[in-house]
C-alpha cells in the first residue's frame, strides 16, 4: 500500500481548513486555493526553504484572518439584506395600514351607498396589490434576491392588516351606535338570523379579520414575489448595461 | 478616503496584485511570488489574503478570469488578468505615488532620494 506523502497530508489538512470558509466562497475559490497551496508547499517546504512549523504558522494565521473576514462579510451581507426587506415591509406596511384605517372609517361610518361601497372594496384590493408589489420590487432592486421581495410583500401585508384590524375593532366599539344605523348592516343582520345586532356587528368584524389576514398574506406573498420579479428583471438589465 | 473617480488609494495587497498582473496574466502562486519579488520580500501574501483580495477585485471589475489551463506539470490552474478598469486604477495609483514623491522632493523631505528618482 502506497504511503501518503507529506505534501498529500499537508494538502488534506489545508483542504480541511478551507471547509471553515463560507459555502459560496469555498465553491468559487476552494480548488484554486488548494492548487496554490500545493505550489507554495512544493516551492517552500519540499525545497527545504522553510521548515514545516513556521510554514504552517504562517498558513494558519493567514487563513484564520481570511476565514473570519469572509464569514463576517457573509454575516454583514445577510444582516443588511434582512434589514432591506424589514425596512420596506415596515414602510409600506405602515402606509398601507393608514389606508386601511381610512377604509374602515369610511366603510363603517359613512352612510350606506352601494356605488361608494363597491368602489371602496375594489380600490382597497388594488391598493394592497400595488403596495405589496412595490415593497417587493424595491427590496429586490436593493438586494438582487427574489425571496427578499416575497418577504417584503408578506411583511407589508401582515403589518398593514394588523393596523387595519386594530383600527376596525376600535372603530367598531367606539362607534357602535352609528354602525347600528348603517342600512347595509341592518339588512345583513336581518338575513343572519342572530338575535342581537351588536353580536352580529362583532361577528362581522371577526369575519372581516379572517378574510383580511388571508387576503393580505396571499396578496403579500404573490404580489411581493411578482414585484420582486420585475425588480430582478430591471436590475439585470441595468447590470447588463 | 477613497476618491470617487479612480478608487484610489488602494490597499497594499490590491496594488501589488495589480502591479504583478500588469506584466501579464498569472495564476495564484505566480501572483504570490511576483508580489514577494516586487517588494524584495517585504510583503509575503498568504493564500487567504490573496484570494480575499482577488474576490473583491473581481467584484470591482479590476481583474477578470483568464480561464483554466493544464500546465506542463499536469496541474490545472486558473489564471487572472487585468481589465481595462484595473489598468486605469493602477495608473491612477502610480500617478498618486509619483505626485507624492514629487511633493516630498519639493519639500526636501527625501534629499538622498532626489538625485535617484527622476520624475
Amino acid at each position: 500500500m502506497r504511503r501518503e506523502s507529506s505534501k498529500e497530508k499537508a494538502t488534506r489538512l489545508y483542504a480541511f481548513l478551507l471547509t471553515l470558509y463560507p459555502q459560496g466562497y469555498k465553491y468559487a475559490f476552494g480548488p484554486q486555493m488548494v492548487q496554490t497551496f500545493k505550489d507554495y508547499y512544493a516551492d517552500v517546504v519540499e525545497s527545504g526553504q522553510q521548515a514545516e512549523v513556521p510554514f504552517w504558522f504562517g498558513v494558519v494565521s493567514d487563513e484564520v484572518r481570511g476565514i473570519l473576514r469572509e464569514q463576517l462579510a457573509v454575516l454583514k451581507e445577510s444582516t443588511s439584506m434582512n434589514n432591506v426587506w424589514i425596512k420596506q415591509g415596515i414602510l409600506f406596511g405602515i402606509l398601507l395600514g393608514i389606508i386601511h384605517i381610512g377604509y374602515n372609517l369610511i366603510n363603517n361610518l359613512a352612510p350606506a351607498n352601494l356605488t361608494l361601497n363597491s368602489l371602496l372594496n375594489n380600490s382597497i384590493l388594488l391598493i394592497v396589490a400595488i403596495f405589496t408589489s412595490v415593497a417587493g420590487y424595491i427590496a429586490v432592486r436593493k438586494t438582487g434576491q427574489l425571496k427578499m421581495g416575497t418577504y417584503a410583500g408578506l411583511c407589508t401585508g401582515l403589518l398593514s392588516i394588523g393596523i387595519g384590524i386594530s383600527a376596525l375593532f376600535l372603530i367598531t366599539f367606539a362607534f357602535m351606535s352609528i354602525i347600528r344605523q348603517n342600512a347595509f348592516m341592518i339588512f345583513d343582520f336581518h338575513r343572519s338570523g342572530l338575535s342581537s345586532i351588536d353580536e352580529f356587528i362583532i361577528q362581522d368584524a371577526v369575519g372581516a379579520t379572517i378574510v383580511g389576514i388571508t387576503f393580505s398574506l396571499l396578496a403579500g406573498g404573490i404580489c411581493g414575489t411578482f414585484g420582486g420579479y420585475l425588480g430582478k428583471i430591471v436590475k439585470g438589465r441595468e447590470n447588463d448595461e | 478616503m477613497k476618491t470617487e473617480e479612480d478608487g484610489t488609494p488602494l490597499t497594499p495587497a490590491v496594488f501589488y496584485i495589480l502591479l504583478s498582473l500588469a506584466i501579464g496574466e498569472k495564476h495564484g502562486y505566480e501572483i504570490m511570488k511576483q508580489v514577494k519579488q516586487d517588494t524584495q520580500g517585504k510583503i509575503t501574501m498568504g493564500n487567504g489574503t490573496l484570494y480575499g483580495s482577488i474576490k473583491r477585485m473581481l467584484t470591482d471589475g479590476l481583474i477578470e478570469d483568464g480561464g483554466e489551463r493544464v500546465d506542463p506539470d499536469k496541474e490545472r490552474r486558473k489564471y487572472y488578468r487585468l481589465t481595462e478598469r484595473g489598468r486605469q486604477t493602477l495608473g491612477a495609483e502610480m500617478q498618486r505615488y509619483v505626485e507624492t514623491v514629487r511633493l516630498m522632493q519639493e519639500r526636501q523631505l527625501i534629499p538622498r532620494l532626489s538625485g535617484q528618482v527622476n520624475l
